[in-house]
């Protein structure tokens, strides 16, 4: 290891003499922080090493929050996780970077810490849980962790289950991320229902009970959340209600409010519907049943907040697009004109682009994505860079025949 | 000594601004360009008249901080971006000049030295010429994005303050993020092989007037190997020439030369 040391220092006095770039000794620090917001995250992590100011200016919030916003303007460091379990049914994470003609990269295993398989997503943080007590929040690509510590669940007694379903978003208010956590008891008969809900802040490292109470005992959580202009959503089912509803949880003021999902026609049946987020719109995806046809039918809340403001952008017939099944809608294009579907087939699952104006879908054929797997996006951010480490078994330390070679090649440049 | 610029758009405005560098160059330059420059179009706005017109083809403005190299660069972008003031194109349109733009400034991005990235963006930054900053800084981050830690210290000039145990550790805990890195090295090896230089047979050229002259000094005769080859072998013009010699053996034989 000595050697690599006088190597490094040595390295330096080379390059003034080899290197034929000028010399730019005096760059305004402002210039040079514009030109960082542009790398990717990996560069980032690596030029951490450069000197101890960058490394401050790197770390730092502000650095960290305008790097993630040009990230996702530009759609850069953006890829796709693959969750999916492996012949010996152990989970395992694969990362595909996208690039700007819609094809995908080579899907890289990323190791997880954990074991757990519900993901939720947000600005490049990834929230897994077992939707039981464990917990964490994760960012895939600079492979840094945090673990929740475990919230009990206070049961209160005439209650024999209970389950729980989590969501994740970001508060703008309080520039904090959160999880909460809402546990629905019941017992066999659901008579009764009693709920209790607790968020976790990544700010303050701890869970806090919400005050808040769950606005109507009556409806019940479906899984699935979306996270957007800092609340979560969730959609509701209400026993009574024919319309359905969506319930909204903001993170910053912790109150509920209801919205009201797309207007449904009195001659269609709706089944499966589901929230997303799709580009920068909440997102209702629903198949229907309409004169003996299926369609899948995608509708985004073009105007937050605004019920009337529900667009449908697009309806696939079932046949239209050849083999298609069930979908979920998961990104844009970057020029906006296709969308990224995950289509569940008999046995194994696909990535198609549809192209919404000439209704044509192109699956994605890449060899290294498994045959079955869940989809989730993922942007490049350096979010909870001041996480734990993932610390992945499969790394090698240098071997010593690298370190020959590069003195090898060292010695030989001085002769040239 | 002025640059005239070709307007390619005759329904638009045909407004010119001369701007001055700081080697004292005229540049002549279309008001809808110009005014990307946002410095520029603050000097105007400063201004009490308010006919363009009239104060575009008097008035010079002064840019000190840009030199003339640089500015033609920055305005040969500036043409190329959507102007304002054109008439909406249709979609098809728009697709060609997207494309057309690509190609351009992936041509322009190869003919550009590192340093003169640097030197561009300051320029943009001065001007306050907003899409043309945007395109340089991504290019300068792509440049520097698989580069070593070595490479982007030169490169900015940066002292290194780390402990060497210091770095060792960012270095051990982060070793993802330098798999894959060109090693400093390699890189260094690549740039000083690509300076060698190759040789074509340009055949033999006849009516050369007036025509060359070996030099009374040179040797001439047979080739002692092959007497079918007349000597010199291989000549080149000038007289002061230093001879190519392979490594094994040197000129004179000796083992040491001067």
């Amino acid at each position: 290891m000595a050697k690599t040391h006088i190597l490094l220092s040595e390295q330096e006095n080379l390059l003034s003499m080899a290197s034929s770039s000028a010399s730019n000794s005096h760059i305004p620090l402002e210039l040079t922080l514009n030109i960082l917001h542009h790398l990717p995250v990996k560069s980032l992590v690596r030029f951490l090493c450069i000197s101890k100011q960058w490394r401050h200016l790197i770390s730092s919030q502000d650095f960290i929050k305008k790097h993630l916003k040009l990230s996702i303007e530009s759609n850069r460091d953006c890829g796709i996780i693959l969750r999916h379990f492996d012949d010996s049914d152990f989970l395992r994470f694969l990362f595909a970077p996208l690039f700007d003609n819609n094809q995908f990269g080579n899907a890289v295993e990323i190791h997880s810490a954990l074991q757990l398989h519900i993901l939720h997503h947000c600005d490049g943080l990834v929230c897994l849980s077992d939707e039981k007590d464990e917990v964490a929040i994760w960012n895939p690509l600079i492979r840094k962790y945090r673990k929740l510590p475990r919230e009990l669940v206070e049961k209160p007694s005439g209650f024999e289950h209970c389950t729980r379903a989590f969501a994740f978003g970001y508060d703008p208010q309080n520039d904090d991320y959160k999880v909460l956590r809402v546990v629905e008891f019941y017992n066999a008969k659901r008579h009764l229902t009693e709920f209790e809900v607790k968020a976790y802040s990544l700010k303050a490292q701890s869970w806090k009970k919400v005050e808040e109470q769950w606005p109507d005992k009556k409806l019940s959580l479906n899984p699935g959340s979306a996270s957007l202009n800092g609340a979560v959503h969730w959609l509701v089912d209400a026993p009574q209600s024919k319309i359905e509803s969506l319930i909204a949880f903001d993170l910053a003021t912790e109150k509920f409010r209801f919205y009201k999902a797309p207007d449904q026609p009195d001659d269609e049946e709706r089944v499966f519907p589901a929230l997303e987020v799709l580009g920068r719109y909440l997102c209702y995806s629903v198949l229907v049943n309409h004169n003996d046809t299926t369609y899948h039918e995608v509708w985004l809340m073009k105007e937050y907040g605004v019920e009337s403001s529900w667009t449908q952008i697009y309806r696939i017939g079932q046949g239209e697009v050849p083999g298609i099944f069930a979908y979920r809608p998961l990104m844009f294009s970057k020029n906006g004109k296709e969308v990224l579907l995950e289509e569940a087939r008999e046995h194994y699952m696909n990535l198609v682009w549809y192209d919404m104006e000439n209704k044509t879908g192109q699956r994605v054929e890449n060899r290294s994505f498994p045959c079955g797997f869940t989809a989730s996006i993922c942007t490049g951010s350096l979010l909870l860079l001041d996480g734990d480490n993932v610390i992945d078994p499969r790394n090698e330390i240098p071997s010593e025949g690298l370190n020959l070679l590069v003195e090898a090649l060292y010695e030989l440049m001085f002769e040239l | 000594m002025s640059n005239t610029s070709e307007n390619p758009n005759p329904s638009s405005s045909s407004a010119k601004m001369t701007l001055k560098t700081s080697d004292n160059e005229l540049f002549e330059v279309e008001e809808a360009v110009a005014m990307k420059f946002c410095t520029v179009k603050q000097y105007f706005e400063d201004e009490k008249d308010s006919d363009v017109a009239a104060r575009g083809s008097t008035t010079v403005i002064p840019l000190p901080n840009v030199h003339s190299a640089v500015l033609t660069m920055l305005i040969s972008y500036g043409k190329k971006l959507p102007q304002s003031n054109a008439v909406a194109d249709n979609h098809e349109e728009e697709e060609t000049k997207k494309k057309e733009r690509k190609k351009y400034e992936q041509g322009l991005l190869k003919n550009l030295m590192p340093g003169e990235l640097l030197d561009l963006i300051s320029a943009a930054n001065y001007l306050d010429f907003k899409e043309g900053l945007e395109f340089f800084n991504q290019a300068l981050a792509d440049h520097i994005q698989n580069k070593s830690v070595e490479y982007v210290r030169k490169f900015f000039g940066i002292k290194n303050d780390y402990e060497p145990h210091e770095e060792e550790k960012y270095r051990e805990e982060y070793a993802w993020a330098f798999e894959g890195i060109e090693c400093w090295l390699i890189g260094e090896l690549k740039q000083f092989m690509a300076k060698t230089k190759t040789l074509d047979i340009a055949g033999t050229l006849l009516g050369i007037k007036p025509a060359l002259i070996v030099a009374s000094f040179s040797v001439r005769g047979l080739n002692s190997l092959d007497s079918n080859i007349l000597k010199p072998e291989m000549i080149a013009p000038g007289e002061n020439i230093l001879a190519a010699w392979i490594n094994a053996i040197g000129p004179t034989g000796l083992d040491s030369n001067t």
